[in-house]
């Protein structure tokens, strides 16, 4: 009997331990960029680098944080906006050298990620297959050695199965960058402490 | 007094001997179980690549496409006997296939290599090897015993990361 106390009292200890406890803001940020916590993911492809970071609505209004400083009621308002979008942060890296860093191709680069991108951008869940709804594009001049595009889908509703990104970089000839996620984790990552 | 301090010593030398034996144990079978040379056959592994057999459906299609122009243009050059205009236009879709396979055919392989290469780097280090020999049916390996052909499991690893990302 003495046993069977112990062993229920330590399970439920350990899986005390294990439970989300909402994080704050910079700590939800770490959490979230934290590779073992399966929310970025990298296809590397020739000389250029794909960085996918999935972005909750806690995740971006946690990162808006960092530049602002919203009282908890507007806070909870940006939240409420968010809610039911999945948005993704797309970092293009160029290692060596390649289309990405090619300053001759500069203003073909920024016309094909400001425009015609979004359209190589899709989620699937399924047979299912989503449109961006909203894309942006931080055009960067050349100065550094990645591009970052910002990308959201409208989700909401959806409990089962798992999102894959797929993007055909027409501007690399990179066909087919993939990338799984799936819905329970997303469901199951820690709430945003808000105070 | 000084009896049970020596029997306490005993057992604890015991004790340290034993846990010292388990762990040269643990090494040992660690460093015989190490795989630090493997091999791959690289048909096999091409073949059954995820990846490769999306960017064939895609040419595919593609070439598709240009095989039912060139069958409307045959057929009307057959419905009307042909012309030199017509025969030229057949001529030249045909070409437009056969250079859209050699090229579609060169850069799906530079592709495929592009993301094979850095995933059996990343796959080799992840499993410790020291070398991934590729086989190709060609004499490169001449004879492997089965525990060193890692196609499958490298198979299951490049299709898991093309799906999912690392």
């Amino acid at each position: 009997m003495k046993r069977a106390v112990s062993i229920t009292l330590l399970t439920t200890f350990l899986l005390g331990c294990a439970n989300n406890d909402p994080l704050p803001p910079v700590a939800y940020v770490h959490y979230m960029e934290d590779r073992s916590h399966d929310m970025h993911r990298t296809v590397q492809y020739g000389n250029v680098d794909y960085h996918i970071q999935l972005a909750t609505p806690e995740y971006v209004v946690s990162k808006e944080l960092a530049e602002e400083q919203p009282s908890e009621e507007a806070l909870l308002q940006r939240l409420e906006q968010l809610k039911g979008y999945t948005f993704f942060y797309l970092t293009i890296e160029a290692k060596g050298n390649s289309r990405m860093n090619d300053p001759a191709l500069a203003e073909q680069r920024a016309l094909y990620y400001t425009q015609a991108a979004a359209a190589d951008i899709s989620l699937l869940n399924g047979e299912e297959e989503l449109k961006p709804i909203t894309y942006h594009f931080e055009n960067n001049y050349g100065l550094a050695p990645y591009n970052k595009l910002l990308v959201a889908f409208k989700t909401e509703d959806r409990k089962e199965g798992e999102w894959q990104l797929v993007f055909h970089d027409r501007f690399n000839q990179n066909d087919l960058i993939k990338s799984t996620f799936s819905i329970k984790d997303i469901a199951q990552l820690p709430k945003l402490a808000i105070k | 007094m000084k009896e049970t301090k020596s029997i306490f010593d005993r057992v604890l030398l015991y004790f340290v001997a034993l846990v010292v034996t388990v762990l040269l144990g643990l090494m040992i079978r660690q460093e015989f179980s190490k795989p630090p040379i493997a091999f791959v056959d690289i048909g096999r592994l091409v073949d059954g690549y995820k990846f490769k057999k999306e960017l064939e459906a895609v040419s595919g299609k593609n070439l598709g496409k240009i095989k039912y122009v060139i069958d409307s243009l045959q057929m009307v050059q057959r419905a009307t006997g042909g012309n030199a205009q017509l025969d030229q236009q057949v001529s030249r879709a045909q070409n437009a296939m056969e250079e859209y396979y050699q090229q579609s055919n060169y850069e799906i392989t530079k592709k495929i290599w592009d993301r094979l290469n850095p995933l059996m780097e990343q796959y080799g280090r992840e499993k410790e090897l020291e070398l991934i020999i590729g086989a190709n049916g060609a004499g490169t390996v001449l004879y492997g015993s089965k525990g060193r052909d890692i196609t499958d499991d490298l198979l299951a690893y490049i299709n898991q990361k093309y799906e999912k990302g690392s």
